[in-house]
């Protein structure tokens, strides 16, 4: 939380400063659409107030721990976590600062994490020790991260594979570290004596297991543009493993490089460890821009939800409206003003009885509009005269037309009661045994079909 | 410290209108599930009015249409004398019928025994190309066994008349 509240507030820029005894090795990292731009500058030119400045925690003085709880859930773990990193403390986590910059799901649902911790006395007297020096840090970092994050950013170099060991040494003037991972993972960072061999050897098989096939030795720091030097260190240490042995392109300032790039940079395995009521009051600052912002956005989507809300139920509403009033029209234009306080379906149902009436009033009208007798004598005359029929007796009304007659085969009627199908009516044929001169008596009765 | 309590109380607010608007899309989207039922039955009712509707005008349009050519009718029996000339017809009497509105539905009963059919089709074309015309209500047609072409026929006809 604290870190992004910085990045988002003001750390495009932010400077790294590796304290090397009483001198001090300081880079300037800006964050560009290109990447990250890294130049080193002195102490004294650059105006270090108007910028973010990292510190590292050195690792006699910060801890970090692997931990494993039973937990898949990342915020339950959270909960647990800083009492199993309390256990395996040397001093009360109450008088700490610490963070969990690395949780992770393991396979089996348990949660891994990485715990960074450091006392606030000791963080004091580093915050006490940069403010002697005109600085005041927003972050203090943890050293064995810082460096295990730049080596491998970096160079990233051999493969993680099981039983590969990268070790960065790093070499300063008044103190070494040795930062240890394994399987591409950083796991432990320790001051040490690089010309105690036993200890170094005793560290790294700590750290890498029993199973070390291969180490890969990482030089930085300003001693080890001294090469001759570290070689025969590293011959009175490594020769019970096979070792590769690399330099980091300017060594000296390498601390400071990779604490300004991890200022300026989001990723895995970044830490603050000034927190809590060492804060620094720009990291409050912008947390609080931030809570700021989260309330506002948070806000506006409320209104935002609830003018939707409005929005939808006005278009309801009035969608209804619309319905109604349509309807009402409708309704008032096919049946006048008879309706009450009928409403749907029954209205529907008084429409429908004032429609009928006036379908019956209006039938002669109708008829006069579509003189179907006439049409329907028409049809037959026409059939007959087609079909060779004879017609004896022809009865046509609106509802009924029967036609009795001869014709001169047993179809001969057929095309006539098709005709009148197409009229709309509905027929039926009846015929009898032919007659003597071999014309077949017929009659088609059709009936009007009400649709 | 005041800073603090405005935060917590802007975080509250936020809360509170985020809850608000939750709960009120619950509500929006439960009456969505209602109204589109309800909006169903009100469009298949709508349909059914406007189908109504249509067919109320389809009556008035008929009633103005006949009314806009109506005018002095021709008598019926006069224009049967002129298409079947000697046939003999039964005089009956016109009926009279109110349509309401001040207008009236006649209706005549025209009767010819023994005559030509096909003259008697010509004068049912005759009497519907009157303007006014007079429209067939009813036919009947009972041919002569043994003449051909001849025979009785019924007309009934009928036509619509402003009343004086």
């Amino acid at each position: 939380m604290s870190r992004d509240a910085i990045r988002e507030a003001w750390c495009r820029v932010g400077y790294g400063v590796d304290f090397q005894g009483p001198r001090r090795v300081v880079v300037r990292a800006e964050r560009g659409r290109k990447g990250v731009t890294l130049t080193p500058v002195t102490f004294a030119q650059d105006a270090l107030g108007t910028g973010a400045v990292a510190v590292a925690m050195e690792p006699r003085e910060s801890i970090t721990q692997w931990l494993e709880v039973a937990f898949g859930s990342r915020s339950k773990a959270l909960k647990v976590l800083p009492t199993v990193l309390d256990i395996q403390l040397p001093f009360a986590i109450e008088q700490c600062a610490y963070e969990f910059p690395i949780l992770r799901r393991t396979a089996e649902g348990r949660t891994r994490a990485l715990g960074v911790a450091a006392r606030f006395v000791d963080l004091e007297r580093t915050l006490a020790r940069c403010a002697a020096a005109g600085l005041d840090p927003a972050v203090c970092d943890h050293e064995g991260l810082a460096l295990w994050t730049q080596s491998i950013t970096e160079m990233p170099g051999e493969a993680a594979g099981e039983g590969a060991v990268r070790v960065v040494a790093y070499r300063g003037t008044d103190r070494a570290t040795l930062v240890i991972g394994a399987a591409g993972e950083y796991r432990s960072a320790h001051a040490v004596r690089l010309d105690d061999a036993a200890q170094v050897r005793r560290l790294v098989r700590a750290a890498g297991g029993e199973g070390v096939r291969s180490i890969a030795w990482w030089w930085a720091g300003p001693g080890a543009e001294d090469k001759s030097a570290c070689a025969s260190l590293l011959d009175t240490i490594g020769q019970e493993w096979a070792c590769t042995v690399a330099y980091h392109r300017d060594p000296a300032n390498f601390l400071a490089r990779a604490l300004a790039t991890r200022l300026v940079t989001d990723g895995a395995r970044r830490c603050n460890l000034r927190m809590g009521r060492l804060e620094h009051p720009a990291v409050r600052q912008a947390r609080a821009r931030g809570m700021r912002r989260a309330i506002a956005v948070a806000l506006a989507g409320g209104v935002v939800l609830c003018g939707m809300n409005l929005a939808v139920s006005a278009s309801v509403r009035g969608r209804g409206v619309a319905f109604d009033a349509a309807f009402r029209t409708a309704a008032v234009a096919a049946a006048g003003p008879v309706f009450g306080a009928a409403k749907g379906e029954q209205a529907v149902l008084i429409a429908r009885r004032e429609v009928a009436a006036q379908g019956l009033a209006a039938a002669p009208y109708q008829q006069y509009m579509d003189p179907i007798v006439s049409r329907v004598v028409h049809t037959v005359m026409e059939q007959a005269a087609l079909e060779n029929l004879i017609i004896e007796v022809l009865t046509v009304k609106p509802e009924k037309v029967v036609v009795h007659g001869r014709g001169r085969a047993w179809e001969s009627a057929a095309p006539l009661a098709k005709a009148l199908e197409a009229q709309g009516y509905g027929s039926t044929i009846q015929r009898e045994d032919p007659l003597p001169d071999a014309t077949v008596p017929f009659s088609v009765t059709a009936e009007a079909r009400h649709e | 410290m005041n800073e603090q309590r405005t935060m917590t109380l802007l975080t509250v607010v936020a809360v509170v209108v985020w809850l608000i608007g939750l709960g009120w899309s619950v509500l929006t989207f439960r009456q969505l599930h209602a109204a589109g039922d309800q909006l169903h039955r009100r469009e298949s009712a709508l349909a059914s009015m406007r189908a109504l509707e249509a067919e109320s005008l389809h009556y008035a349009a008929a009633r103005a249409r006949v009314r806009a050519e109506s005018g002095q009718l021709a008598v019926p029996n006069d224009l049967a004398v002129a298409q079947l000339p000697g046939a003999r017809t039964d005089e009956a009497r016109m009926r009279r019928a109110s349509l309401g509105e001040g207008w009236t539905q006649l209706t005549q009963d025209l009767v010819f025994d023994d005559v030509s059919i096909a003259g008697a089709m010509k004068l049912a074309d005759v009497l519907e190309s009157q303007r006014p015309p007079w429209r067939l209500a009813a036919v009947e047609i009972r041919a002569l066994p043994h003449a051909p072409g001849i025979g009785q026929v019924a007309f009934t006809v009928t036509a619509i008349q402003a009343e004086p």
